[in-house]
């Protein structure tokens, strides 16, 4: 900390441009009448600053962006390497940002936790793998779960085309809700006797070169279209679990690709990704290793009058068969979100919806966010989880966590 | 005799009625293809004023290369604070050897998700960001979206005008005609006035503080009213500057991921 401290002062000392920014969150939210022992419960109960430094010196740029949280619902954990949570799991102090990016008339360098975003798809990971997620808030969105990897970033920029290369000294893994407090926690772990509590429990890569992961992306932007092409070798961000419910991570590699196709009112957006001989998790512990294929379809249309219409379908297949996998090898799911701001953009309302197309489980999502002031956005959303006819599929095993929420904003 | 002068007065009225069309349609592109520098740049403040004169205020800063036929443009927001740093990179081609639109090619960065994401370049009908501005309003709308014919000549604030009427060729478009009015001198718009579907007036512009920068022809400050609801915006441009050194690699989708245009 004081070595940040020490260069954040080196650094405004001969800046050239400097800027202060973030934002102010509170928010809580209860569970609803069909949730079971959850009805009435709080399952969010959050308040966070957020705060972002960048200096600008020359063709350089220092980013620092820090979150303070506190959960009046004790649910933080950390996964060893993001965050400090204190014993209690009330705290938590995120480092999610820290790296210096130079750019050169064709080089660029970024060094240190930065976060990327790699694929065209909309809340799936597919080839978006390099940065882990934090599978320990259920409520957040997907790009704000992203969380920051330590890394050196090398790119080559062309007029329309762009390379970059990743060295990833040390892996990150996905934050997990071991902290009881966290409603995920149940969910996740609440039928095992042995559950991990904390990531020492896990067995996780050593910390030498031989565990570095790479990374590889070339990007063109065309007139008639956009495609990239991604090579990934490293680690699962999530762990695999022995029959006793001890975690160790497994090796993974990936090649993928994608591409956005402009087309009047529409984007028609492609994404694939394969993973040769992926560990997948066996259902009486243990992995097996299967090659596995993603892939995604998806329509944005933005229609006259602000109207945002966005439909996807996601394909998951692994070779083989079913058996001893805990997952099937077809699966696939459908999303629709839609979005309208009313009132010169004073008030916005949308809704997503997604289904898992083997047992019809579903997730929907509506929120109103009304903007009071500039600074000051109230927002009510509305997180609903049902199984499907049968089982409960992808998305039933949360109907327990069904809530509202009701937030606040305030960005400075 | 009286079939004669009848026939005449048709002859000359339909060739008044063509050179009319012609005019029209050369001023339009007089118009559209004022001269306005290889780059310029500037920052702008949009005040959004509601029906109870509360406000609210955006502040943009934008930068234009033209690179051969291509208009290529990067509008950065700067304020309100929770869109900061939202960059929108956009190609404008030619119209099509028939007359028709181009669709341009745009690319959104939104600091939230990381990653730039390409979007619909065909529709510029929406609103610019709640304001009373379409992102047709506030670039250049392309000649071949609408027809176009003179319904006479005025004066605005004591500068001859040309009344020019520009019909719009898409049957569906939120704003079917507008009226603008033209200077005879330089082809600077001083006034406007937008009609929906139905024909009733829609939207009123006003143009203010009209000047010569650096020789070119610049429009200071807009005021765009929504007559339905009462809701204005004011545009108001500065730190206007043409001609000027503007990296080129601002107008690259690299650029708007790195945050490197600001």
């Amino acid at each position: 900390m004081a070595f940040f401290v020490l260069f954040i002062l080196c650094g405004t000392a001969y800046a050239q441009e400097m800027e202060y920014s973030g934002s102010f969150i509170t928010q809580a939210g209860a569970g609803l009448p069909d949730t079971h022992h959850n009805k009435g419960d709080f399952l969010v109960g959050q308040t966070s600053f957020d705060s972002t430094f960048k200096v600008y010196i020359e063709e350089s740029m220092l980013y620092i962006n820090t979150i303070l949280l506190y959960d009046a619902l004790e649910g933080q954990s950390s996964n060893g390497a993001s965050a400090f949570v204190s014993d209690n799991n009330d705290f938590a102090l995120h480092l999610k940002e820290a790296y210096f990016d130079w750019r050169g008339e064709k080089l660029a360098l970024r060094v240190g936790r930065q976060i990327s975003a790699w694929g065209k798809a909309d809340d799936v990971q597919i080839v978006d793998i390099l940065c882990p997620q934090d599978e320990s808030s259920l409520y957040s969105d997907y790009q704000d779960n992203r969380l920051g990897i330590d890394a050196v970033r090398l790119s080559y920029i062309g007029e329309s085309t762009q390379t970059d290369f990743y060295w990833i000294p040390f892996f990150t893994p996905s934050t997990l809700p071991l902290a009881e407090g966290n409603p995920l926690n149940d969910v996740m772990f609440g039928s095992f006797d042995n559950a991990p509590g904390s990531y020492s429990d896990f067995d996780r890569p050593d910390r030498d070169l031989s565990s570095s992961e790479y990374g590889a992306r070339f990007s063109a932007y065309l007139p008639s279209f956009d495609f990239s092409l991604y090579g990934f070798y490293g680690w699962d961000d999530m762990p695999f679990y022995t029959a006793d419910m001890n975690g160790k991570y497994k090796r993974m590699a990936m090649v993928g690709a994608d591409a956005a196709i402009p087309a009047g009112d529409f984007v028609f957006r492609l994404e694939s990704a394969f993973f040769p001989q992926r560990y997948i998790q066996a259902s009486e512990g243990g992995t097996r290793q299967r090659n596995q294929i993603m892939a995604l379809g998806g329509v944005d249309w933005t229609p006259a009058g602000g109207w945002t219409i966005t439909a996807q379908y996601v394909a998951d297949i692994v070779t083989g068969s079913d058996s001893p996998l805990d997952r099937h090898t077809y699966e696939h799911i459908a999303t629709l979100s839609v979005e309208k701001p009313f009132l010169n953009e004073t008030i916005l309302l949308s809704g997503s919806f997604a289904m898992d197309l083997r047992y019809f489980s579903t997730n929907t999502e509506l929120v109103m966010e009304y903007k009071l002031t500039d600074s000051i956005t109230l927002s009510m959303t509305g997180e609903f989880y049902f199984a499907g006819p049968d089982k409960d599929g992808e998305f039933g095993s949360y109907k327990d966590l069904s809530c509202i929420i009701l937030k606040g904003k305030y960005s400075f | 005799m009286r079939k004669i002068t009848l026939f005449c007065a048709g002859i000359l009225m339909a060739v008044a009625s063509s050179l009319s069309a012609q005019n029209a349609d050369e001023i339009a592109k007089a118009s559209y293809n004022l001269p306005d520098g290889n780059t310029s740049s500037y920052t702008a403040t949009l005040t959004l004023i509601d029906k109870s004169g509360k406000s609210r205020v955006r502040e943009i800063a934008q930068y234009n290369m033209k690179d051969g036929t291509t208009k290529k443009g990067v509008t950065v927001f700067r304020s309100p604070k929770d869109v900061a740093g939202v960059s929108y990179l956009s190609f404008d081609y030619p119209d099509n050897p028939d007359g028709s639109a181009k669709d341009s090619d745009s690319w959104l960065y939104l600091p939230a998700m990381k990653k730039v994401r390409r979007v619909s370049g065909s529709s510029k009908d929406d609103d610019f960001q709640g304001t009373d501005f379409t992102y047709d309003d506030m670039g250049d709308r392309s000649v071949g979206k609408d027809t176009f014919a003179i319904l006479g000549e005025d004066t605005v604030d004591g500068i001859s005008c040309w009344k020019l009427e520009c019909t719009a060729k898409d049957k569906s478009a939120k704003i079917s005609r507008r009226v603008l009015w033209v200077g005879k001198d330089n082809y600077v718009t001083y006034k406007g006035e937008y009609y929906d579907k139905q024909n009733k007036l829609f939207k009123t512009m006003e143009c203010q503080d009209i000047v010569q920068i650096d020789g070119y022809w610049t429009t200071q400050k807009m005021i765009m009213t929504t007559l339905t609801t009462n809701h204005k915006t004011v545009y108001e441009m500065k730190d206007i500057q043409y001609d000027n050194d503007i990296n080129p690699a601002f107008f690259t989708v690299s650029a708007l991921e790195r945050g490197q245009v600001k």
